[in-house]
């Protein structure tokens, strides 16, 4: 079963990947891409379901305007050209998860043309990308196949059909070939990948996870010996839901076919998958003349009309793109490339702006969202934004911190509790009566006494070692239940000393 | 059916030489450009209703035979 | 109060006049339709279905409306209809005539359904056709044979053969049909009733189950002009459901036949189409046909001949388009959802893939699966351009052919029909004879503009002749007033409507 590669440094040196990528991203309209049916996650199965998404004889398919405008923005955030004139056409296949047995999508009159995207690699190089369009369709159901290992659909003995997601509306995105990315093709393609995830979110079209299945991409590989050489034989691996599934996709489809190509052997065109256990692909279905989708126009949908004058309304709508932000707000910060990438890396780009615009220092706001808060993620196994805590209540934390009426140490435990879900930091603070002891009586009283139970440490103190220092505020520490402020303490202990 | 087919495909062959390429396709008899709906949802069918006339159904879905391959 | 059979042959108009009179109520009309119908079923068949009892109930709520509440609603309230079964009814089981939709029971009304019962008209049940509209005899029902009641040997057209039957025999004072490449006109033509094609998207489509998407029209099916044109006007309009629908209210079609009960045309010109009569044509059908354009002559109207070169392709363009459209509106029936599932036999896979073709093989009927095969192939990669490309660019050509005819005439005339009705079973194993049945009909159906038939009496054989009037996209009044004009001229010359030489041995003994 498995299959030969060649080394990645050996396959790149040998041969030149062209890749392509067609990426599906799943709108977060209210309502379906041809009726009224209202889209959520999580729904029971086939209860968001009209005549027309359940495909019932009669029905009949109406556009939804936000699907349309939708589509002209992540459009003009790609430089596509905006067709006038657009078109709806039928795909004409079988299958159990699809109500009509065609899917209405674009084909040679889609909304957008002809476009690019700019992406940052890691150490700052910019790739162009280009695209040849990114066209609208809708969703087909779901299967679930029973009866087989893991629900896989090999062995399963019949399948579930749940027809909520069908009709839901999606934005195919479709590159050109890739060329010239070399032994970078699966980092331009990871970069690529997010860079459109950011542009979706930017513009509030989708909600683009992954792991929900709002975005998936068929990644397309072929070899060739040299950039001169007509393209070679492509693998298409369908469905890759992960940035890291689809890097090690094209890392893995460039070894594979290297070593085929190398022995003199030839590339199947054909579908394939990407398996995460394995992490490796697997063959599917050999493509043949047979798959004719029979495309004609949907004579149930008229010609789709974007006026010049619409799309420069949504052009002064636009907000800014995920990249020139990153720029504004890398300078706004004063943060390194590397500060930066951090910050893009843990999603935290959102989060850390709205907790300085609530007041936080930026160096605040990432040592929270970075640090506790992104362990906390981690652990949990969600995403930094769906932690119980919001911008206002890290900005809440860091002006206490700022006020000096909480300490680090205070300042962690409000946190916890604010992840708990006990209230706003101001809240836990009088709950908890958390106070730092700075200055009064009482820490004069319970340094002298962690001073009198220590005396080889007053010794050492005296003799120039500041070593022991910690046990001393340690010890005051647990005498005032943490309140007391170190720096204070060490402050006493000194003059306490010399005195 | 076959020699049936092959009637139908004369009388159409005939078509082929009015298409000249300085014709234009019609695709709707009736020149109208869209009409786009608001993005407002109604209440769905019940799924009870959705279910009512399947041939099959289990836990809210609807069954198919084993299904051979993935789209 | 009336005798049943003096009732049920009053026109709609007339019915809903002894309504407004209260002479009679809705449920005296729905009752009286319903004996009929339990009469006339045994050899007219033209039904598939019938609501009885859901129709007395729509009958009780109009008669239990105030007058006021009465006064607000269209001229037809309370007044029954019957429903090709074609058109998706909630409740009501809906079948297109087809074994793959037996026992459907639709979740939702079409558009046209939800107006009739908003203008509280009674729905009398759902009438036969050939399985999804494919044909022009209704012999292609999945379930029965539907009788012309001019001569229960013979057909009544199709496909919309059980609302003209129905009409025709007075088991229904209206009815409703769909017309893809002529289903309401040639039926009208073969049973002596008015049968009308509006403008495509002049009424909705939303409901009506999808034989050929760009050509398919519901319209009305009648005894009389006037009551289509109430009825058309009841059931257009826009509607946001359909894409194809025009943004704009029903075009004024009762004026129109008003209007043209005063049977003057002066200023009328009418145009007659040189490829649409001649050669292939019945000669009592022709001699019908000449002698109509006369008595327009004689109302004032200035006749003159116009040419459309481009009918010669419309035969092989709506071949064309028509099954490719059809292939994937059909494509949805697949043992899935609703509908029938018919699994493989054991020593076969039992496969979804499978379950779809054995499903489709035990569900459809000949010509649906001809016209599937015929429309899979010309929609395949290598044939596109040839076939359906250019099937598309005719349905340019005769646009402009009707363009052209309209400004020089401002409304079109023809035959409806070649033939008048033929007996069962003769063209069934012709297709090609069966398909020019409607070679006067579907220039309408690609160019989009709106058409009717009404009669013009009776062929050298005893049978209806229809008369066809074709008028220019979203005009349909136009073609309304010389309709109701020669309808009114040949009653007159007739001294009695057409249907008075029908023989109705099924009202026999209908009076207690």
């Amino acid at each position: 079963m498995a299959e030969q590669l060649m080394k990645y440094s050996e396959a790149v040196k040998k041969f030149d990947p062209v890749i392509g990528l067609e990426t599906h991203v799943e709108l977060s309209t209210n309502t379906k891409l041809f009726c009224p049916a209202p889209i959520s996650f999580g729904a029971e199965p086939n209860t968001e379901l009209t005549p027309v998404s359940l495909g019932l004889p009669g029905s009949l398919p109406v556009i939804n305007e936000a699907a349309v405008d939708y589509a002209i923005k992540l459009g003009l955030a790609l430089h596509c050209q905006i067709n006038e004139w657009s078109q709806f056409s039928r795909k004409n296949y079988f299958y159990p998860d699809m109500p009509r047995d065609y899917q209405i999508s674009q084909y040679d009159k889609p909304t957008n043309g002809e476009g690019y995207l700019d992406v940052e690699l890691e150490d700052g190089t910019v790739f162009r990308v280009p695209i040849e369009r990114a066209h609208i369709e809708d969703d087909a159901g779901k299967n679930t196949h029973v009866g087989g290992a893991d629900g896989r659909i090999e062995g399963a003995d019949h399948s579930l059909v749940d027809y909520n997601r069908a009709g839901v509306p999606l934005i195919e995105i479709v590159t050109k070939p890739i060329e010239g990315a070399g032994d970078r093709a699966p980092e331009i393609a990871g970069a690529y990948m997010r860079a459109i995830r950011d542009i979706v979110r930017a513009l509030n079209i989708s909600h683009a996870r992954m792991e929900q299945g709002n975005m998936r991409a068929d990644v397309n590989v072929s070899l060739r010996r040299d950039p001169s050489d007509p393209f070679g034989t492509r693998s298409e691996t369908k469905n890759v839901n992960s940035f890291r599934g689809i890097e090690r996709t094209i890392q893995y489809e460039i070894r594979r076919q290297a070593a085929i190509l190398d022995k003199g052997g030839e590339i199947l065109q054909e579908t394939r998958h990407w398996d995460e256990a394995s992490q490796a692909t697997a063959g599917g279905r050999v493509k043949s003349d047979a798959d004719d989708y029979r495309y004609f126009p949907d004579p149930d949908l008229v010609m789709l009309h974007i006026t010049p004058e619409h799309v420069d309304e949504i052009r002064k709508q636009m907000p800014e793109m995920p990249r020139e932000r990153r720029n504004r707000l890398k300078g706004e910060w004063n943060f390194s490339d590397i500060e930066m990438r951090d910050v893009v890396n843990a999603d935290a780009l959102d989060l850390i702006e709205e907790t300085v615009k609530l007041g936080a220092t930026p160096a605040g706001a990432k040592k929270w969202w970075l640090g506790e808060l992104s362990r906390e993620a981690n652990a949990k196994g969600v995403a930094l934004e769906e932690l119980d805590i919001t911008p206002q209540a890290v900005a809440d934390v860091e002006r206490l911190i700022a006020d000096g009426k909480l300490n680090d140490k205070l300042a962690k435990q409000t946190v916890a509790f604010v992840l708990k879900g006990e209230g706003t930091p101001e809240q836990i603070v009088e709950a908890h009566g958390f106070k730092v002891v700075s200055d009064n009586g009482a820490l004069q009283a319970a340094v002298q006494e962690a001073l009198d139970a220590n005396p080889d440490v007053v010794e050492k103190l005296k003799g120039g070692n500041m070593k022991p220092m910690g046990a001393i505020i340690g010890a005051v520490m647990r005498a005032t239940k943490g309140q007391a402020d170190a720096k204070a303490v060490t402050k006493i202990v000194m003059e306490k000393i010399k005195g | 059916m076959q020699s049936e087919l092959n009637v139908i495909a004369d009388a159409i062959d005939s078509v082929q030489e009015a298409a000249t390429a300085d014709v234009e396709p019609t695709a709707n008899p009736v020149p109208l450009e869209t009409y786009l709906r608001p993005d407002v949802p109604v209440t769905p069918l019940p799924q009870s209703e959705v279910l009512a006339a399947a041939p099959a159904t289990a836990d809210g879905m609807f069954v198919a035979p084993q299904i051979l391959g993935e789209e | 109060m009336t005798d049943t059979t003096e009732l049920v042959k009053l026109s709609a108009v007339q019915m809903a006049e002894k309504l407004r009179a209260k002479e009679i109520t809705s449920r005296d009309l729905v009752s009286a339709q319903l004996d009929v119908i339990d009469a006339a079923e045994p050899s007219i068949k033209a039904f598939l279905t019938v609501s009885g009892e859901a129709a007395l109930e729509q009958a009780d709520a109009f008669d239990n409306l105030s007058d006021s509440e009465k006064a607000e609603l269209p001229e037809l309230a309370g007044v029954p209809i019957a429903i090709k079964d074609m058109i998706v009814t909630k409740g009501i089981q809906t079948t297109a005539a087809s074994r793959i939709l037996e026992g459907w029971i639709p979740p939702y009304d079409a558009t046209v359904i939800e107006k009739l019962k908003a203008a509280h008209m009674p729905l009398l049940g759902k009438t036969n056709l050939d399985e999804f509209a494919q044909g022009s005899s209704t012999e292609h029902s999945a379930y029965q044979n539907t009788s012309n009641p001019w001569d229960v040997e013979r057909v009544p057209g199709g496909s919309g053969g059980g609302s003209a039957a129905a009409v025709s025999s007075f088991e229904a004072p209206l009815a409703l049909g769909t017309d893809t490449g002529g289903s309401i006109r040639q039926p009208g033509a073969l049973t002596g009733t008015v049968g009308v094609k509006p403008t495509y998207g002049g009424v909705s489509r939303f409901g009506a189950i999808a034989m050929a998407s760009s050509l398919d029209q519901i319209g009305p099916v009648t005894r009389t002009v006037l009551d289509s044109a109430l009825l058309q006007e009841i059931i257009g309009g826009h509607d946001k459901r359909d894409s194809t629908s025009i943004p704009e209210g029903p075009r004024p079609m009762v004026a129109a036949a008003r209007e043209g009960q005063r049977r003057d045309l002066k200023g009328l010109k009418v145009g007659l189409v040189k490829e649409l009569n001649g050669e292939g044509f019945q000669p009592g059908v022709e001699a019908r046909f000449h002698e109509a354009v006369d008595m327009l002559t004689a109302m004032g109207a200035e006749v003159v001949e116009v040419s459309c070169p481009n009918f010669k392709y419309s035969l092989g363009a709506y071949y064309i388009i028509m099954p490719s459209e059809v292939s994937s509106n059909l494509a949805r029936y697949d043992g899935m959802r609703y509908g029938l599932r018919v699994m493989p036999p054991e020593d076969v896979a039992q496969t979804a893939a499978n379950m779809m073709a054995y499903t489709r093989e035990a569900g459809f009927g000949d010509e649906v699966k001809r016209r599937i095969i015929l429309g899979t192939y010309a929609l395949s990669a290598g044939y596109y351009d040839a076939w359906y490309g250019s099937a598309q660019k005719v349905r340019t050509l005769i646009i402009n052919d009707f363009k052209k005819a309209f400004e020089q005439a401002d409304v079109l005339v023809s035959p409806t029909s070649p033939t008048t009705a033929f007996k069962f079973g003769e063209k069934m194993d012709d297709p090609l004879a069966m398909y020019m049945n409607d070679i006067a009909t579907i220039p309408a159906n690609l160019a989009g503009v709106p058409a009717m038939s009404i009669p013009a009496g009776l062929s050298d054989d005893g049978l209806p002749v229809g008369f066809q009037f074709i008028a220019p996209q979203q005009r349909d009044e136009v073609m309304y007033k010389p309709a109701a004009a020669l309808e009114a001229a040949l009653e007159e010359s007739w001294g009695a409507p057409i249907w008075s030489s029908l023989k109705t041995p099924w009202l026999d003994g209908l009076n207690k």
